[in-house]
């Protein structure tokens, strides 16, 4: 059973270049800013920083790796707020905002958070069924 | 130097810029490609196949056995990570796909003048798991289109864009990205920020600045603590003065941001700070390069820090309390 | 013993008011000052002294050299920028008073639009006790009067829920009344409070609208005894009270560091002396001109002079009070907001005519008219009467 206000374990998270560029391309995003640092300062950015669909598939990893293989990912809302640049590190938290109970399973939202030295990076909720 | 005068600007001559008539053509042409017309459907280059999961797992350090292994989990078979689901329909970079209604309102922002982007949120209903094999087509539209609004970043307009998944005629997954399409702010140079007259009665406080601190006058007669400081106590007469370094904790006592017209040294628009230290004293400062001036109000907690402002001068300023 | 009633004000005299005068600053002072000696039904050999601003470039030899004066008995400079503009006629009234002089013009001429305009911003500080001041500030770019203004407006809307439009409708007032004034440069153009919101920001909350114009000009002002005045062209406006105030903790245009910044302590000590030297109180004023470089500090000076409760002048001012018509017509001429800004002087000639009775917008049956110089400075302030 899965309670409400449970914690998840911190997850922290290297922003390094090597990082931001893996990410950037596994998800195929080719947008210089998240690759080409005189681009990205350019644009106005301080460096490159990661890109969004890695943002969020570190907030589904988070809570993928704290469910366990069987959790099947319903739904994702998160909110972009200060960038996460190149040098920083992300820390990743989270606890349990709702448990409710489906024949199918359970059916948990979790408030994630991704916070870096600038601020949050990424907060919002991860929606996941626990067959 | 002049201590005193009277007059900013002249409202006789220097009238308020219309605005431009282009841009607001381009915002409506905008409006004109909103709503849920089917634009082209988008297909995946590949099927859901390992090889670029394995990338992906491997990038964001995402072991989930069910990705990897068929027998990592009981379904017995692997599923394609869900945060992969856009990653499956991207634009090659040398081969971007036919535009999309929300590419078009994107174009005419560009048009306009609304050049940078931001994303701010980012929502999917993964409907079902997406198995290997299966190959993923999108259809994409632009939702919203708001007014201008003022954000921190300058001014901008926020529109959402949804992209409906579909394996076959089945609809296998929604996502929502709210994005700010801003104008950029023009950084020009804006020259030096003008250099502090320094004395006798105030050289101790600058020099704490060049040594992080902030300096607090601290009578030696009767200890009262002053800001501006002063060669004589007017409470006791004392001539003897010391100074205690500021915790570096206030609140905002008032606030202006000023706009016009252009100063050396300051980047607009700039937001001055009264602030009472938590010491009793009020002082002059400015905010932080870093906060945002809409989150500005009096009785607002602040914290020193210290920031080179252009010219390369490192003044005490003041950011909200995280 | 006391100042009121001893002096009166008997000529005035100005430049048009333009972006640029096309002529020296010292032209336009000796212009000025002839024009309001003649107004007088003087001679330029009757003014034996000069009162102005330490501001002017015009020194006042210079004046009475080119304009062709008296010898001079008496001369002197106020400190303070505006603040200076009823100050001048309080030390002519005392000269005049005293026997030191007989008649003596204050004067006040710039090109401040065309020439050096003080809303440029500040430039580095020479370390005097008065640039190390500014420089508490200046380098925080806090550096222009707009901005010195605006920090004491956002406080003052804090405490006492005054809003922009509350300034608007100050703006809206000299505006209404420059547009029937035709030397003032606003003659003819009205604006609307949706006007004044709509204007862009010069430093929040302060609006372009709730900021004066810029001007080249002059203005002077001929003062002499009530008695000499009898027998001189004009109808005398009677100096009933001149006050000058600097109130404690007082700042140039930055006093912040009071316990209270959302009232004008230098302007009520001004008020204070007014009511007391000329024996009338606010109940026996016709009509004012309030010193208005920036629209806020209007309503801080109606509650320190007493026309409405500390707070409470957006309601005073909501239903068109101080328009014409209105319980307390305001900056008759338009004021620096709609006519010219000439530091306050051109207030003070506008009082005159009042007094006269040859406004263009005249308020019926004037006796007394309260005139304020400028806010945020140590200041000053008149009450000018009819001859009973
Ligand atoms: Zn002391």
């Amino acid at each position: 059973m899965t309670t409400v206000g449970e914690a998840l374990p911190e997850l922290v998270l290297s922003a390094s270049v090597r990082n931001i560029v893996a990410t950037a391309l596994a998800s195929r995003d080719f947008q210089d800013v998240h690759h080409d640092v005189a681009s990205a300062q350019q644009r106005g950015s301080k460096t490159i920083f990661t890109n969004i669909l890695t943002s969020n598939g570190y907030c589904l990893r988070y809570v993928t790796d704290w469910t366990g293989p069987e959790a099947v990912v319903k739904k994702a809302a998160i909110r972009l707020g200060v960038p996460n640049y190149a040098g920083d590190t992300m820390t990743m938290s989270g606890t349990v905002d709702a448990v409710e109970s489906l024949t199918e399973g359970e059916l948990v939202t979790v408030a994630v958070r991704g916070r870096n030295s600038l601020g949050d990076h990424v907060t919002g909720t991860v929606t996941v069924l626990l067959p | 130097m002049t201590a005193v005068g009277d007059v900013a600007v002249d409202p006789s001559v220097d009238g308020a810029a219309p605005l431009v008539g282009e841009a607001a053509r381009l915002v409506e042409e905008a409006r004109s490609f909103l709503g849920r017309t089917p634009g082209p459907t988008r297909v995946a280059r590949d099927p859901v196949n390992l090889p670029m999961v394995h990338h992906w797992s491997q990038a964001l350090g995402d072991r989930n056995p069910a990705y990897l292994d068929p027998d990592g989990s009981s379904r017995g078979h692997l599923v394609a990570p869900p945060g992969m689901l856009q990653t499956w329909i991207m634009d090659a970079p040398r081969d971007p796909s036919a535009p999309s209604p929300s590419d078009e309102v994107m174009r005419r922002l560009d048009a306009a003048g609304y050049t940078s982007v931001v994303a701010v949120n980012y929502e999917h209903e993964y409907v079902r798991e997406l198995l290997h094999g299966e190959l993923v087509s999108v259809r994409t539209y632009a939702e919203d289109l708001s007014q201008e609004k003022q954000t921190a970043l300058g001014p901008g307009y926020f529109t959402t864009t949804v992209y409906e998944y579909l394996v076959g005629a089945e609809v296998v997954g929604i996502g929502r990205m709210r994005i700010l399409k801003f104008k950029p702010p023009v950084k020009a140079d804006v020259g030096e920020r003008v250099r502090p007259a320094v004395g006798r009665d105030n050289a101790f406080f600058w020099e704490g600045v060049e040594a992080r601190q902030l300096r607090i006058q601290k009578c030696g007669g009767c200890g009262v603590l002053r800001h501006p400081p002063a060669p004589l106590c007017a409470r006791c007469g004392s001539t003897e003065q010391g100074y205690v370094v500021a915790v570096g904790r206030g609140v905002v006592y008032s606030h202006v941001t000023h706009h016009y017209p252009p100063l050396p040294g300051v980047e607009t628009p700039h937001t001055a700070l009264l602030v009472e230290l938590e010491e009793g004293v009020r002082i002059i400062s400015e905010l932080a390069a870093d906060a945002d001036p809409a989150d500005v109000r009096i009785g607002l907690p602040v914290e020193l820090v210290f920031q080179k402002v252009p010219g390369g001068q490192l003044l005490p300023a003041f950011r909200p309390v995280a | 013993m006391t100042l009121s009633r001893k002096a009166a004000v008997v000529g005035i005299g100005a430049t048009e008011f333009s972006k640029d005068s096309g002529r020296s600053e010292l032209q336009l002072a000796a212009e000025c000052v002839l024009t309001a000696v003649a107004d007088a039904g003087l001679e330029p050999s009757d003014v034996d002294g000069l009162t102005t601003f330490t501001m002017e470039t015009n020194s006042e030899i210079n004046v009475a050299r080119v304009a062709g004066l008296g010898d001079l008995t008496f001369f002197s400079k106020i400190g303070y920028g505006g603040g200076a503009a009823c100050a001048t006629v309080q030390q002519a009234a005392m000269a005049v008073a005293t026997g030191v002089a007989d008649v003596v013009v204050c004067y006040r001429a710039f090109n401040e639009r065309s020439g050096h305009r003080f809303g440029s911003g500040l430039s580095r500080s020479e370390p005097t006790s008065e640039g190390i001041a500014m420089s508490w500030v200046s380098t925080f770019g806090l550096m222009t009067p707009a901005a010195w203004v605006a920090m004491f407006a956002r406080r003052y809307m804090h405490e006492y829920g005054a809003t922009s439009e509350d300034f608007g409708r100050v703006s809206v007032a000299d505006r209404k009344h420059a547009a029937t004034n035709p030397k003032a440069w606003f003659y003819g153009k009205p604006i609307t409070l949706e006007e004044h919101q709509a204007s862009r920001w010069i430093v929040e909350p302060l609006h372009l609208l709730d900021c004066c114009q810029e001007t080249d000009g002059g203005q002077a002002l001929v003062v002499t005894t009530t008695e000499r005045a009898r027998d001189l062209a004009q109808t005398p406006a009677v100096i009933a009270g001149a006050a000058q105030g600097a109130a404690k903790g007082q700042e140039s245009m930055v006093s912040y560091y009071r316990d209270d910044i959302a009232g004008l302590p230098e302007m009520g000590l001004v008020a204070d002396q007014l009511w007391a030297q000329s024996g009338i109180g606010p109940e026996d004023v016709q009509t004012a001109v309030i010193y208005d470089h920036f629209t806020p500090f209007v309503l801080q000076q109606l509650e320190e002079f007493g026309f409405c409760k500390r707070g409470e002048a957006k309601d005073f001012i909501a239903d068109g009070a101080i328009e014409l018509g209105g319980r307390l017509p305001v900056n008759t001429h338009g004021g620096q907001l709609g006519e010219a800004y000439l530091h306050g002087m051109n207030g003070i000639a506008e009082a005159v005519r009042q007094i006269r009775r040859t406004a263009v917008n005249q308020v019926p049956d004037v006796d007394n008219v309260l005139v304020t110089a400028g806010t945020g400075v140590p200041t000053s302030g008149l009450v000018l009467s009819a001859d009973h």
